[in-house]
């Protein structure tokens, strides 16, 4: 671009297209595009952080959705093992009845199931194949009750308790379940709730870590400008409250973001790998959501307070060591 | 005629072992415009840093608007500020606001409340350093001589009991420099005592004060003679 003055009128070529400016209209255009990449420069810096805070949020969202998807899957698994209570074949229903309430009573157990005699000749018949009832003669299959427990009270203990309770019942003829499959599911089900829970201390500390990080950073960039205004006479506390403020906001925009980006990844799973979240609870879900936003705010807030005070305790000539 | 600063015997420094200054005393009364000379590194800067409370008086006694620095608490510091405005060669203004909002902080931060009264203010002290038009621009779109004015401004705002400015000629050209010194004699006039560290000797030759020198590590007071000297002797 050429440019030259006459007479106080300024001629600019751009393009191959003649421009003419009073000076003052250049000086004003020019002092535009410098506000204006000021003010860009200002949102970089703060969108910047924000994208950074909230990235890291995403990740601590994303563990918050494991660990609740981990509780509900494994109490799911929990729940879905029982124990099975064979009948005598000339139980009276009444009787069963009368036993199944009382099953159904006990504070441990979630469910109980009646299955006939027929009904589980049918079941049998249904995996075994139609040979089974010829070769069988008769239904061998005595009534059952099928119990489970809440996923709480669903250990090894609590089954030998049960057995001892009802193994010497008139109505029972036998009881049945895997003892050896319960100690190692709920063997597994520790051994990875504490790998998960431990992986996600570790993730949260490094949230924690990065976060200060970043506000650190930020606050870093306004030092000077921090020292300016202790020099014009503001308190530190007059000083703190605006960027205490902003940074409380940012962790809050920086929140939302998280959990808009967390909703997407449900969303996407949802129409592609349902599988991975049917055992979601969206109640869990949205307690998560909740955490993660006011995390942020704390998160942002406590960086920031931190930062600052670091900041406001430094001489000028101190700053430039920093 | 009132002390505004005050010292007697007192050490400036970081750390005992290595003071920067030591007997130091002089003092300054009330509406009172005061040189301080000396060369590069001499010890300045330092004594002014001391004044509004950056850097610790290690030994010795210091008053400066009626703030005791011997015993002056952290938490008391903003308030020394208020009544001592410091303007630096490099200006210190706040980069990412206008001139308006640049005093409107000053303001607030001391406890204005007032709208109307914050307007007006800040008109009236713009209007006295002769940039009322200039308000709302931001302060990279004003000259040097203008910013150094708006940091003028700004000290003005709360009607200092002293002046304390850093060389603030140092990046001005000659006569834009003349203005700054005569704006300070102007303002001195009105009951302000100004304390000015500065390497223009010309400038101290046409507006003759009171001028101390920083030399060998204290602070010497010049008599008319001295001044009537050749300043550039002085200062090599």
């Amino acid at each position: 671009m050429q440019k030259f003055f006459n007479v106080g009128i300024l001629y600019t070529y751009s393009c191959g297209k003649p421009r003419c400016y009073t000076i003052l209209r250049y000086m004003k255009h020019i002092s535009k595009r410098q506000n204006k990449a000021i003010h860009q420069r200002m949102i970089t810096s703060y969108t910047s952080t924000l994208i950074s805070v909230a990235l890291v949020l995403f990740v601590l969202s994303l563990i918050g959705l494991l660990l609740t998807s981990e509780q509900t899957l494994s109490n799911h698994i929990k729940e879905k093992v029982g124990f099975t209570l064979f009948l005598k074949s000339d139980v009276r229903e009444a009787d069963m009845f009368e036993l199944r309430k009382k099953i159904d009573a006990m504070d441990m157990v979630k469910s109980t199931e009646y299955i006939s005699a027929e009904e589980a000749s049918n079941r049998l018949a249904e995996t075994l194949g139609q040979n089974y009832i010829d070769l069988a003669e008769g239904n061998p299959i005595p009534p059952s009750l099928e119990v489970h427990f809440y996923a709480d009270y669903a250990t090894p203990e609590n089954f030998v308790l049960i057995e001892q309770q009802f193994k010497n019942n008139e109505l029972v003829d036998s009881i049945h379940y895997d003892r050896s499959h319960i100690k190692t599911l709920n063997t597994n089900i520790k051994r990875i709730s504490l790998f998960l829970l431990a992986l996600s201390a570790l993730l949260f500390i490094v949230s924690v870590v990065l976060i200060h990080n970043t506000i650190r950073l930020s606050i870093y960039s306004k030092r000077f400008l921090i020292k300016t205004m202790q020099l014009v006479g503001a308190t530190n506390h007059y000083i703190r409250s605006p960027f205490l403020l902003r940074g409380a906001f940012q962790g809050f925009l920086s929140g939302l973001i998280a959990v808009a980006l967390t909703t997407g990844v449900l969303y996407l799973l949802q129409t592609e790998a349902y599988e991975i979240i049917k055992y979601l609870d969206f109640e869990l879900l949205g307690i998560v959501f909740l955490a993660v936003i006011l995390i942020g705010m704390f998160l942002t807030f406590v960086a920031t307070f931190f930062a600052l005070n670091k900041f406001l305790k430094k001489t000028k000539d101190e700053l430039y060591f920093i | 005629m009132a002390n505004k600063i005050y010292f007697n015997q007192a050490t400036i420094g970081y750390a005992a072992e290595s003071p920067i200054l030591t007997d130091v005393t002089f003092s300054i009364g009330e509406g009172e415009v005061v040189y301080l000379i000396g060369k590069t590194a001499a010890g300045k800067s330092s004594l002014l840093k001391t004044m509004y409370a950056e850097i610790p008086l290690l030994d010795g006694e210091a008053v400066v608007a009626d703030y005791d620095l011997t015993n002056l608490k952290r938490s008391k510091i903003p308030y020394l500020r208020r009544k001592v405005s410091v303007v630096f060669q490099d200006f210190q203004l706040l980069s990412d606001r206008n001139v308006h909002d640049n005093l409107v902080f000053v303001l607030k931060a001391t406890g204005w409340t007032k709208t109307a009264q914050i307007k007006a203010r800040i008109l009236e002290v713009l209007t006295q350093v002769g940039l009322g038009e200039k308000e709302y621009e931001m302060p990279h779109q004003l000259s040097g001589g203008e910013q150094q004015r708006v940091a003028i401004a700004r000290a003005l705002l709360n009607d200092p009991e002293i002046i304390l400015a850093d060389e603030p000629t140092g990046n001005l050209d000659p006569e834009t420099s003349d203005e700054i010194f005569q704006l300070f004699h102007s303002i001195a006039k009105l009951g302000c005592a100004i304390f000015l560290v500065t390497h223009n000797t010309q400038m101290v030759s046409r507006y003759p004060a009171r001028t101390l020198q920083c030399e060998n590590g204290t602070i010497t007071e010049l008599t008319q003679n001295d001044t009537a000297i050749d300043f550039e002797t002085l200062m090599q």
